[in-house]
């Protein structure tokens, strides 16, 4: 590091060389904008994209009985960033004619936990914080904040098919989250 | 030295005397350049801020990219076609690492002219040919990360290539590997050499190769005078630095944006039909090697890649004199330069010349290196090809059997490949006479027999016929709408008969049992549009609802065509009538045309009908059908005779004889010939719906016995010495199959579950290939249609390009859901006998899913829809262009502000 003396500052002006350093600042600095701006946008963007809706055919719709509340299955395609993947989802299906019925998301509003039917009573009862839903989905009693989540369907030709989508849980509103 | 800076603000003094930021900072600037900064030497800087962008645009695709075959594709296009400015982190990626190796190969060549590896600085150069090593090695391991096509196939012959190293090849290749084959080991084995040892390696080396040319100073000018007078390496040479760096960044961001990385469509190893080629760093290599065959292949794979890295590596040693200035050694010079012109030539014929061989690289372990090392001797000249050898090999076509397996123009199996544009492959003859002769040696697994007894000159002459007989398939069609076919009868100098049909002789006219011949085809062929009766009452014409005039065979005015008229008419088409030239041989055109001058009145006299006495006939057509009763043979009573029960009698159709008769099928080779629900040769007909054909049963066992009974031409073998009882097993099978594969149409009301195909990014290239192989026979050169299908209420195939409307999508995902299951599972077009039905290509594994990904790729383009469009770009590639070059445009002003106002502040 002894070229510190060695470094002949008479023969240039100061101007140019200050120029120069200030020069190569400006000239560096539209390549990290250029580079950064896809680093940062492919790390951030898109985070928040949602799936789109696709319906699945529910089977067992045609022998489920009418008037009483089915945990129906389905399989639905999952797509997680490249990866598609069957998931076995259900649901709960109130069939009131061949064409026309009522469907449920299985997940309490409340703080996410799987209800049950219980015939007895003709209620649905959530076992985690007893909040109790009537038929059609009303808030009986218990903490839930709002009535059970339909889900949109629709029946071609007496086969039932539903849109997946999962709401937050513990608010008022039915917020779509997935 | 470490003594901060007073000048500086509280904070960074307090951090000088903690951290020697100064210090590190003065070490990699405080330089002396004997005789001033120069454009010359950015090269070395250039090439470090490479390093930089590999290093971070490689760990940001770590985000999406998982290294397994059956994902690694799929994330890599997600973040290509999905990811907001993915496309620009993958493309500077694969464009800075392209980059890389020219910076580091050019600074290598200045390092050379400038003498600038000279003592002391012999080791710092080859610090550098190691990194050279290091980034050709990265450059082929990440090839082999997309596991796509080109990836897959790059690891394969590369990988085959170590497996030639004397002594240790096989165990070199397994470890390479991680395998005998090519599979997850290996992709895991590029991943970790790609994204850990190698990187480690290459910055420890870069780390080196910086400390030694900091310790040794810049070599700077060569001549000493010169070198006198000097600048600082900060900022006089780093500026100019800047401004190169800044230019190649913004290369690198236009090529990402208008030249992306190709798609190389998902890795398919059962697809054999792929010529690898290697990435432009490798071709010079890939150039010598065809010049090794034989025993000395191993000089081309090990040999001269070896000596060149030894050269490279001994360059200084070699070059020792003290002077540096090229003029005062030009040996050095000289032979430096033919070494670069030579790799520069090699590289240009490699980057223009097809691949030698085609046939894929064997798969097993020691293996030999695949094409690149066979020789491609110059063809013979063009006057090998005579007439005379174009029929030889004709006639050799058909009766050594290659036609039963292979399809030429429009007839032949599928069993092998299409051999129809065997001629634009670019394969030699020479291949194609050890394809023949030896098959084995290029593909050790394949099905394919040896043509033991044929004698060279016969296999010349089958060449000859495959690369330079035209051809009636459907892709010339278009272009010689007129063109004869190669059996069809010559006028002088080979002239095509259609020029004077006049003058052309039936040459079936009155022989015996050719109009009884003509019926049979007549049925299939003709009579959906023409009736039975020929009076152009077929059910088909009836679905034209009266727009299309079908001609009435019976009429008088027939009797004005000469034969050789309707001839043309029949094998060319006429107005809305299709042409049969690719469905029916030339026999069975003549044959047909005796049988329509059986219904109506002949030629010479006119007016008076034919002798015809029509017969009850009660085929699926159940119209009256003309039978010429007087004069009709043995043969004729045996073939529609008993049209009369159709059905099978129930006697005979158990379920056992059913499976006999399957069995049989197969093992008597008529499967080699004839489809049955999708499986078996198309060189015969698909007799998937023989049950509803409404042939009787003695019908098709004198087709079997005696096939030459309906079709003296026939190709169809008869057998018979086959026990009567084996004929009525196979029977019964043909007349209890039933088209099993569902269709489009039929699948359509099921819910149809995506198949792996469509979620692939095909390539559209690969997809044209498979698309002339597979569906052109069918769907027409390009998609545009205009194939026959007799029998189809359309008339035609259905053109592809463009596609039916209810198919199209602008959005290529929905485009590919849409014509993916036609693919994957066949369709049968509406009609009441169509000839020509889709195939199932998926359903019976036809095609692999790589492969109809591809298709589908090919189909979307001929529609004008990418299939590889970037669904989620986050800013456009034009508009992030225009705006890298708004801001360079922006420092440049700024630049030349300052630069004004320094010099005003100067003088």
């Amino acid at each position: 590091m002894n070229d510190q003396e060695a470094r002949p500052r008479r023969d240039d002006p100061v101007g140019r060389r200050e120029f120069l350093k200030r020069a190569t600042v400006i000239i560096a600095a539209p390549i990290v904008v250029a580079l950064g701006w896809p680093l940062v946008e492919s790390l951030f963007g898109g985070l928040a994209r949602k799936t789109e809706g696709v319906f699945s055919m529910v089977s067992g719709f045609a022998s489920a009985p009418l008037g009483q509340p089915v945990k129906l299955h389905f399989l639905r395609s999952r797509t997680d960033l490249f990866l598609r993947q069957g998931v076995v989802e259900d649901v709960w299906v109130v069939k009131h004619s061949p064409a026309s019925a009522t469907v449920f998301s299985p997940i309490c509003p409340h703080l996410g936990c799987r209800f049950e039917w219980v015939p007895a009573q003709r209620q649905f009862v959530c076992p985690c914080h007893r909040s109790v839903f009537s038929e059609d989905g009303a808030v009986l009693s218990g903490p839930a904040p709002r009535p059970l989540d339909p889900l949109p369907f629709r029946i071609n030709d007496g086969m039932l098919w539903v849109e997946w989508e999962r709401f937050k849980p513990g608010v008022l509103k039915m917020i779509r989250v997935g | 030295m470490m003594e901060p800076d007073r000048s500086a603000s509280g904070f960074r003094q307090w951090l000088e005397a903690r951290l020697p930021i100064a210090a590190v900072v003065r070490w990699g600037t405080d330089e002396e350049i004997p005789g001033g900064a120069r454009f010359f030497y950015t090269l070395g800087s250039v090439a470090l801020f490479l390093v930089g962008l590999e290093v971070v645009t490689g760990l940001w695709q770590l985000l999406y990219y998982v290294p397994t075959v059956d994902h690694a594709y799929a994330s890599v296009m997600y973040l290509r076609l999905q990811v907001p400015l993915g496309w620009l982190v993958h493309g500077l990626h694969y464009w800075g690492a392209n980059a890389f190796i020219v910076v580091i190969g050019l600074h290598a060549v200045r390092v050379f002219v400038w003498g600038a590896y000279k003592k002391p600085r012999e080791l710092v150069w080859i610090v550098g040919v190691v990194l050279l090593l290091l980034a050709s090695a990265a450059s082929l391991s990440g090839a082999i990360l997309p596991w796509d096509m080109r990836g897959y196939w790059a690891g394969e012959v590369a990988t085959s290539i170590a497996g030639t190293v004397p002594g240790v090849g096989g165990f070199l290749q397994a470890f390479l590997r991680g395998g005998l084959s090519m599979g997850q080991g290996s992709l895991s084995r590029s991943f970790a050499a790609h994204v850990g040892f190698l990187p480690a390696l290459l910055l420890l080396f870069v780390g080196l190769h910086l400390a030694a040319f900091r310790a040794f100073g810049s070599a700077g000018s060569w001549n000493p005078a010169g070198a006198r007078k000097t600048s600082p390496f900060w900022p006089d040479q780093v500026f100019k630095d800047a401004v190169v760096v800044a230019m190649v960044f913004f290369l690198l961001v236009c090529l990402s944006a208008f030249r992306p990385p190709p798609i190389g469509g998902p890795a398919d190893p059962l697809d054999g039909s792929f010529i690898p080629k290697p990435e432009w760093n490798f071709l010079f290599l890939y150039e010598i090697l065809k010049v090794f065959s034989g025993p000395l292949e191993r000089i081309g794979t090990v040999g001269v890649p070896l000596a060149l890295i030894v050269l490279l590596f001994s360059a200084p040693f070699i070059d020792r004199g003290e002077a540096r200035n090229p003029r005062r050694r030009p040996g050095i010079i000289a032979a430096g330069l033919i070494l670069i012109v030579g790799f520069v030539v090699a590289t240009i014929i490699g980057s223009a010349s097809a691949p030698g061989v085609q046939a894929p690289p064997a798969r097993t372990a020691g293996a030999a290196a695949p094409d690149p090392a066979r020789p491609r001797p110059e063809d013979p000249p063009p006057a090998a090809q005579s007439a005379d050898s174009l029929e030889s090999g004709r006639r050799l076509y058909t009766s050594a059997g290659c036609i039963a397996c292979h399809t030429f123009g429009s007839t032949g199996g599928t069993i092998g490949p299409d051999l129809s544009f065997e001629a634009r492959k670019g394969r030699s003859r020479l291949w194609l006479h050890v394809q023949i002769a030896q098959p084995e040696r290029h593909n050790p697994t394949t099905r394919m027999p040896a043509a033991r007894g044929l004698t060279s000159r016969q296999i010349d002459n089958i060449i000859d016929f495959i690369l330079h007989a035209p051809q009636s398939g459907a892709a010339e069609r278009e272009e010689s709408s007129r063109a004869p076919l190669p059996t069809a009868p010559k006028g002088p100098e080979g002239a095509p008969s259609t020029i004077f049909p006049g003058t052309v002789r039936n040459p079936t006219a009155g022989v015996r049992g050719s109009v009884e011949a003509g019926l049979a085809v007549y049925r299939g062929e003709c009579a959906p549009c023409h009736g039975v009766s020929g009076k152009g009452d077929g059910p088909a014409s009836l679905a034209f609802g009266g727009g299309v005039k079908v001609s009435d065979l019976t009429a008088p005015v027939m009797a004005g065509y000469s034969d050789g008229a309707l001839y043309d008419i029949i094998s060319g088409g006429r107005g809305s009538m299709p042409a049969f030239r690719s469905i029916l041989s030339e026999t069975q055109t003549w044959q047909v045309i005796d049988y329509v001058r059986a219904l109506g009145p002949s030629p010479t006299s006119t007016g008076a009908p034919a002798p015809l006495r029509v017969a009850p006939d009660t085929t699926r057509n159940a119209g009256p059908a003309p039978a010429r009763t007087p004069a009709a043979g043995e043969d004729l009573i045996a073939a529609s005779g008993t049209t009369g029960s159709p059905a099978p009698s129930p006697a005979v159709s158990t379920s056992a004889s059913v499976g006999k008769g399957e069995m049989l099928f197969t093992s008597l080779g008529c499967i080699a010939c004839h489809r049955i629900n999708g499986r078996g040769g198309t060189t015969g007909p698909d007799l998937s719906n023989e049950g509803q054909s409404g042939r009787s049963r003695s019908w098709l066992e004198v087709q079997i016995v005696r096939s030459a009974a309906h079709d003296p031409g026939t190709l169809m073998p008869a057998y018979p010495n086959l026990p009567k009882e084996n004929v009525d097993d196979i029977v019964t099978y043909l007349l209890a199959a039933r088209p099993k594969i569902p269709t489009a149409r039929s699948g359509a009301a099921t819910p149809y579950l995506p198949s792996p195909a469509v979620d692939m990014i095909g390539d559209s290239r690969r997809g044209n290939v498979l698309y002339d192989m597979s569906c052109r026979p069918c769907h027409g050169d390009g998609g545009r249609g205009g194939v026959p299908n007799p029998g189809s209420f359309a008339g035609t195939v259905p053109a592809l390009a463009p596609v039916a409307r209810a198919l199209f999508d602008a959005d290529p995902a929905a485009f590919a859901r849409r014509i993916d299951p036609v693919l994957q599972r066949g369709s049968t077009p509406t009609g009441p006998g169509p000839a020509l039905r889709m195939p199932a290509f998926g359903v019976t594994r036809s095609l692999t899913q790589e492969q109809i990904a591809n298709i589908e790729a090919y189909v979307l383009k001929i529609n004008g829809v990418n299939r590889a469009r970037i669904v989620n770009p986050g800013v456009r590639p034009g508009r992030f262009v225009a705006a890298t070059a708004g801001l360079f445009a922006a420092a440049l002003i700024l630049c030349l502000v300052l630069g004004a106002r320094a010099r005003k502040g100067a003088s």
